[in-house]
């Protein structure tokens, strides 16, 4: 078991690395902000121009977005700059010396790479919920409050382990550079109310690939339109936790190194 | 003076290195087709609820747009600033010094190169996932040969920034920061995920002051709208930006190239 003080060194270590470059961490902070902000951006815009989503008042899709952007937030905050730095370190063949490590590869490359750029993301996510939940003075109950932390939970395992199993294929192939990107493209799907879909894309983001329980759940369960439990999704989170957890291990035992 | 045969050589050495990382190269297929299909989504529910016209487009125009934004990005992608920085922090950049081929021309041949083969593999799946979801009208008419025109010279604007962005690694060391900085801005105010006519009037004045639009934006309204007036306009625009950043490319990197001397190797 490693300890606390593993973690708090390894937070240290990174503040300390990224104000070596201190402009380009803070311009690291804007850009994360700026990133994350260009769908939410396109959205307003749509409001500006028309008459919206249907069934989404301009202060619900806030909601929405608040909580997409707090979701990735928190994602990108333990994992983004993980993915990358495995990459990095398979091509030069030295993720040999993580196996060694008592912390385990996995640990260690994410307590060394939190993504500390992206927690002004997180606050403002927190911030843009806030905001809209006081505006539209819904008064939810203790159930809709314990599915929204239940929600948010799956919400972050679902894409926690889709970023593990991207990672778990670049130890396999060594070389996917652009499998991170189409990681990020298919969380577009997101980004987005569920009920803008077809049917058939809808029963994917809902039961499958269960984009929607990072924004779009926790929004309705809020507002109190959230119907039918969705089974689908919940079981669809944790199937995602498993296979990521197998496909780790797996490519674990796996290994062989790249070279270097 | 670099030969037609030098410049090929370059070309297809970028090619097979492509071409090493095969399913890295096939997922790019995915890309663009899951940002149409998205965007699709999104504008038929907007236009679910009665919306007539969006920004004065029609939901035709409005995922023509979109498609020609994407058929533009795939055209005008390049990684030169990426390079060029890899270069100036591995100190590769002295050994491309002593070569008899400017580096500037090595990097515009892979830029070409990894163009001429991503364009045509992934125009087919853009291509197909439109006219399976909308068939759109394409927009052949007097202004098409200004579009390709156009689509060229884009593509050379997008280098030659992609250059200054990466001459910046001169004096930063670290500019992953400030590439993602400009990389989003660009994709944004050059129209990538929507037209410009959706930002208010201000923002819109703005932008027409700036090189941005010329990368994607204006290019993809010579498609849509037929005019020859605006065709020309955007033309003229566009060569006024790249023989501006040109110049101004080509003095940072005299400035850099003494620097990087003085430094020594």
């Amino acid at each position: 078991m490693v300890s606390i003080g593993f973690w708090k060194s390894a937070l240290g270590l990174n503040v300390a690395s990224q104000m070596i470059y201190r402009l380009n961490f803070f311009l690291n902070v804007v850009v994360m902000l700026m990133f994350n902000l260009t769908f939410p951006l396109l959205t307003l815009l749509i409001y500006t121009n028309s008459a919206g989503f249907p069934d989404w008042s301009s202060s619900e899709i806030l909601l929405f977005q608040g909580f997409a952007i707090l979701l990735w937030g928190l994602e990108q905050f333990l994992l983004s700059n993980v993915s990358w730095e495995l990459n990095r370190i398979m091509r030069d063949g030295q993720f040999d010396r993580l196996m060694v490590s008592p912390a385990g590869p996995l640990q260690f490359l994410v307590a060394t790479n939190l993504a500390i750029e992206v927690i002004p993301q997180v606050l403002l996510g927190i911030g843009i919920v806030s905001f809209a939940f006081f505006n539209l003075g819904v008064l939810p109950s203790l159930k809709a409050w314990l599915l929204l932390i239940l929600f948010i939970a799956l919400g972050l395992l679902f894409m926690v382990s889709l970023i593990v199993i991207q990672m778990s294929l670049i130890i396999r192939f060594v070389q996917v550079r652009r499998l991170g990107e189409l990681v990020r493209i298919l969380s577009l799907f997101g980004q987005y109310p569920a009920n803008i879909y077809s049917k058939g894309v809808q029963a994917i983001v809902v039961g499958a690939i269960p984009f929607a329980l990072v924004a779009f759940f926790p929004a309705k369960v809020l507002l109190g339109t959230l119907g039918e439990f969705p089974y689908f999704a919940v079981a669809a989170a944790i199937a995602f936790g498993v296979i990521a957890y197998l496909s780790w291990s797996s490519s674990m035992k796996k290994y062989t190194s790249a070279g270097g | 003076m670099v030969s037609v045969s030098k410049f090929v050589n370059l070309g297809l050495t970028q090619l097979r290195r492509d071409l090493a990382y095969r399913a890295d190269f096939l997922m790019s297929l995915f890309v663009t087709p899951t940002i149409l299909i998205v965007n699709y989504f999104i504008w038929t529910s907007v236009f679910s609820t009665g919306t007539g016209t969006v920004a004065g487009m029609s939901f035709i125009e409005m995922m023509t747009y979109i498609v020609f934004a994407q058929l533009i990005s795939i055209f005008i992608f390049n990684s030169a600033s990426m390079q060029l920085q890899q270069k100036v922090q591995t100190g590769e950049l002295g050994q491309d010094l002593l070569k008899p081929i400017h580096p500037f021309t090595t990097l515009f041949a892979s830029a070409v190169s990894s163009r001429t083969v991503a364009f045509l593999l992934e125009l087919i799946p853009l291509g197909a996932i439109s006219w399976f979801l909308f068939r759109p009208a394409l927009p052949v008419n007097a202004t098409t040969i200004f579009f390709i025109v156009s689509l060229i010279l884009a593509f050379m604007l997008n280098f030659i920034m992609s250059l200054i962005v990466g001459l910046i690694a001169f004096w930063t060391i670290r500019i992953e920061a400030f590439q993602w900085l400009t990389w989003i801005v660009l994709r944004v105010f050059s129209g990538e995920f929507f037209p410009l006519s959706l930002f208010p009037q201000k923002l819109q004045l703005i932008s027409h002051f700036l090189p941005f639009e010329y990368l994607r934006y204006r290019v993809a309204l010579i498609a849509l709208d037929g005019s020859i007036e605006n065709a020309l306009a955007a033309i003229a625009g566009q060569l006024f930006w790249i023989a501006t950043l040109g110049f101004f490319s080509l003095w940072l990197w005299n400035l850099v190239v003494r620097r990087f001397t003085i430094a020594g190797g």
